[in-house]
């Protein structure tokens, strides 16, 4: 990429002359690029209609929903330079990370923004640090908290998966901005084994038992990698390789198993999933132990694959997110699908479960956000959430990780990360 | 043109893409990008299809906003820093560069309340984040389609500074520059 001519000192001189001019000739209130109303779209929501069989209406409950408390946008944490493909939460802190197209992770220490006691939430929030290293797209990012330190897991564009140590300042409190990045070590390591772009990683959910990180790629394998246990005995080593089912798939998303840990599930291209026994790869079957065929009525190419699955924290359940705008969830005791519906106007492409298991929060290419009931599957509250490029919305959505959690974040194609509290 | 294809899917990097396949859609006419990020869309289009045609990918569509226009390559020319900066880091440091030299000017590093003379890589580093962090703004630049008059003044500020890095890269680190040159990327 030329990148001196683009922004050579001739180059840069007409631009910055441009920019001068720029102000003698601009008309007041002129529009946007070609004069179009480029400002807010009408909002789609309003004129949802669900026809489907096994569909659940939007039951607008406005404020009667969770018992009389709403998600309210909090702030909006703007830095990532393209589309924001993944949000996630620190386990026990109020910091959020996020990934972008723009080729980088971010960390976000909220907690003194964490009781505003009325004051106004500040208008511009920066990161606390900035994660550079891949070399193409963040897809993916996960956190794990264990024997003091806070690892961030990300999965790129550019094959690799990388670990990070997020930075705390001295004693654990908030790094200071723009503090010196030279002295501040968080190259942890980085997996070298897919052959091409990564979209999922996740370590497992209790790190002090089990040092496993699962990651998928477009390679179409699912890799395991061992980690270093808390002692920092052990080191980063691929560990085992699920194949994919078939050829010309690739897995999309992938979770651990709650009720087993030694389980994690899988979605692919081709609208199928499977659990795999992570003890038993290589053997037989590659560990399958459990396999979801195609749903009645996807056509089993990537525009009805599974963009998204969360594994239920309390029950062999998962709930995952598909292209064809259905929300599925999968009985993971008998291989078959429990429920089904019509989710959103287009793609769902983000899903997350409240650590309560009681609510379910989807985000899809129609730009909104949508809370649902865990047992009745009625919609409570929607929201408008981020605003599109290309024909992609919200690409990530998660619930803060504790019971109690009135905390929630988005990240979407307007490179913004969204941060939401549950307001009476 | 079979029906099959005849149906436009969409713009989508759908999770499980091949990396050879990102974006690899036929770009709309600005005309019909019913989007506020238009000029982005755009921009990088003409980024993918040929990274060295500098003239076409910062000649203005016509009757455009200017403003909007410089602001939105702004943006994209910090979002490619990025890169540069993670092939610099590997050779850039305290040791071989103490100070932000470029061409035997040195500078200091104006991200702090007060000027630092921050070693070469965290002054990079902090110029990359403050610009970002600028042009992210919602006080001065509160809409990516029309930017307010006081803010216009500030692309000059940002592109100074963040001339002196592609500065650095060249006089300092000439081969990682060069390899990034020829670097081609997703997006
Ligand atoms: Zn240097
Ligand atoms: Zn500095």
């Amino acid at each position: 990429m030329d990148l001196t001519a683009r922004i050579n000192p001739g180059k840069l001189s007409r631009a910055m002359k441009s920019a001068d001019s720029y102000a003698e000739n601009r008309r007041p209130g002129s529009a946007g690029p070609n004069g179009r109303r480029v400002n807010g779209r009408p909002d789609d929501l309003a004129a949802l209609e669900l026809s489907e069989e096994d569909t659940v209406d939007v039951e607008k409950k406005g404020a009667a929903g969770y018992a009389g408390k709403i998600w309210k946008p909090k702030f909006a944490l703007r830095n990532h330079l393209d589309t924001v493909r993944a949000v996630a939460w620190h386990p026990t802190e109020l910091v959020l990370f996020s990934a972008g197209e723009d080729s980088v992770a971010k960390m976000w220490d909220l907690r003194q923004y964490g009781n505003l006691k009325g004051r106004r939430p500040p208008t511009d929030i920066e990161p606390t640090y900035t994660f550079r290293g891949h070399t193409a797209a963040v897809t993916s990012l996960a956190v794990s908290f264990s024997g003091g330190r806070t690892v961030v897991y990300t999965g790129g564009a550019d094959s690799t998966v990388r670990a990070w140590l997020a930075p705390f300042g001295e004693g654990g409190r908030v790094r200071e901005s723009y503090a010196s990045y030279f002295d501040t070590k968080t190259k942890l390591h980085t997996f070298v084994g897919h052959s091409n772009a990564v979209w999922d990683v996740k370590p497992h959910p209790i790190p002090h038992q089990y040092s496993l990180l699962a990651s998928a790629s477009a390679d179409g394998t699912v890799k395991l990698w061992s980690l270093p246990d808390a002692s920092g005995a052990g080191g980063y080593k691929l560990k085992a390789t699920i194949r994919p089912p078939s050829v010309k798939v690739a897995p999309t998303s992938l979770d651990w198993c709650p009720y087993d840990l030694t389980k994690i599930v899988v979605g692919y291209t081709d609208a199928t999933a499977r659990v795999v026994d992570v003890t038993k790869v290589g053997q037989d079957g590659d560990g399958e132990v459990l396999r979801f065929s195609r749903p009645d009525g996807s056509d089993g190419t990537p525009s009805s694959q599974i963009n998204r699955l969360v594994a239920h924290p309390t029950t062999a359940v998962c709930v995952a997110g598909y292209e064809d705008r259905y929300l599925r969830f999968l009985d993971m005791t008998s291989g078959s699908y429990a429920h089904q519906m019509v989710a959103h106007l287009d793609g769902v492409a983000a899903v997350d479960i409240h650590p309560s298991g009681l609510t379910v929060a989807s985000g899809g290419h129609d730009y909104s956000i949508r809370f649902w009931d865990m047992n009745t599957r009625v919609c409570s509250q929607e929201i408008s959430a981020h605003r599109r490029k290309y024909d992609e919305g919200v690409w990530s959505v998660a619930y803060r990780p504790s019971v109690y959690s009135g905390w929630f974040a988005s990240g979407g194609a307007d490179a913004i990360a969204k941060v939401y509290t549950l307001d009476a | 043109m079979s029906s099959l294809t005849a149906k436009q899917s969409p713009r989508r990097n759908r999770p499980g893409i091949r990396a050879e396949d990102w974006c690899s859609w036929s770009t709309p006419p600005l005309e019909e990008m019913d989007t506020t990020l238009a000029f982005q869309q755009l921009i990088q289009s003409r980024v993918r299809s040929d990274p060295t045609d500098i003239e076409a990918i910062l000649q203005p569509p016509e009757s455009t906003d200017e403003a909007a226009w410089q602001y939105e390559q702004l943006r994209q020319i910090c979002l490619e820093l990025n890169s540069l900066v993670t092939l610099l880091e590997q050779e850039c440091t305290y040791e071989t560069c103490p100070e932000m030299k470029a061409d035997e000017w040195q500078y200091l590093c104006a991200a702090h309340p007060s000027p630092q003379p921050c070693c070469a890589i965290d002054y990079i580093m902090h110029t990359l984040d403050g610009a970002t962090a600028l042009l992210n703004s919602h006080r001065h630049f509160p809409s990516r389609v029309s930017i307010p008059e006081p803010s216009i003044k500030q692309f000059q500020n940002i592109a100074r500074r963040l001339y002196r890095v592609f500065a650095h890269a060249w006089f300092s680190h000439r081969e990682i520059f060069l390899e990034s040159e020829f670097t081609n990327r997703t997006v």
